[in-house]
């Protein structure tokens, strides 16, 4: 199934796990970002990305220079694994 | 990602956890793509994509059992990345911008590949 329909039905899962009001919670700080603005304040299409550099899992550091050199990049921001 | 490869792109996904936190060594050493660690959200800053967990918020977490400090490091541990991805081409310049703080709607896999073959 898409990714997109996966996701509906995990947060349908979620919100019976934690209950009506700690997901009342959770989706008032989602929709209070979202009017916040500040989706208008990150990066847009046609922005330059700014260069950065930092370590993989491996302690390894990268270099977004040396990657884009061989290729696009398709850069993903996450929360964190928890 | 074989997807991703096949049209030319590498994938890279970057959270602000400690390094040590975020896999175990396993599969650290088996990923198919890089996971960078953006210790203080340095990097996220400057995408524009770090907002601070609301007070109202932070018993939810605790009550999860989940101590972000731990996770993220003081004394940062309660700013947080809005999940996003970017398309960036060899020029550097952005050419797909996907951010959504619904942190349930994601970007389906096939609009990146589709972005890629299209670059």
């Amino acid at each position: 199934m898409a990714l997109a329909d996966e996701l509906i039905a995990l947060r349908a899962k979620a919100q019976a796990r934690v209950g009506p009001e700690v997901f009342g919670i959770m989706t008032r700080a989602v929709d209070e970002l979202q009017q916040s603005g500040i989706v208008e304040r990150s990066l847009k299409v046609g922005d330059r990305a700014p260069e950065f550099s930092l370590p993989d899992a491996l302690g390894q550091t990268v270099h977004s220079k040396d990657l884009l050199a061989a290729g696009p990049l398709v850069v993903s921001f996450y929360r964190g694994g928890w | 990602m074989p997807e991703i490869k096949a049209a030319g792109g590498v994938l890279i996904a970057i959270s602000p956890q400690l390094p040590d936190k975020s896999m175990t060594t396993a599969e650290r050493h088996t990923l198919t793509f890089r996971v960078l660690s953006d210790v203080g959200n340095a990097v996220a800053r400057r995408f524009g994509l770090v907002f601070e967990l609301p007070d109202y918020l932070r018993p939810v977490y605790q009550g999860f059992n989940l101590d972000l400090g731990q996770y993220n490091g003081e004394p940062h541990a309660f700013e947080l990345p809005i999940p996003a991805t970017f398309i960036i081409d060899r020029e550097g310049i952005i050419r797909l911008a996907f951010v959504d703080p619904d942190y349930t709607r994601r970007l389906e896999p096939a609009e990146v590949v589709t972005a890629l073959k299209s670059l």
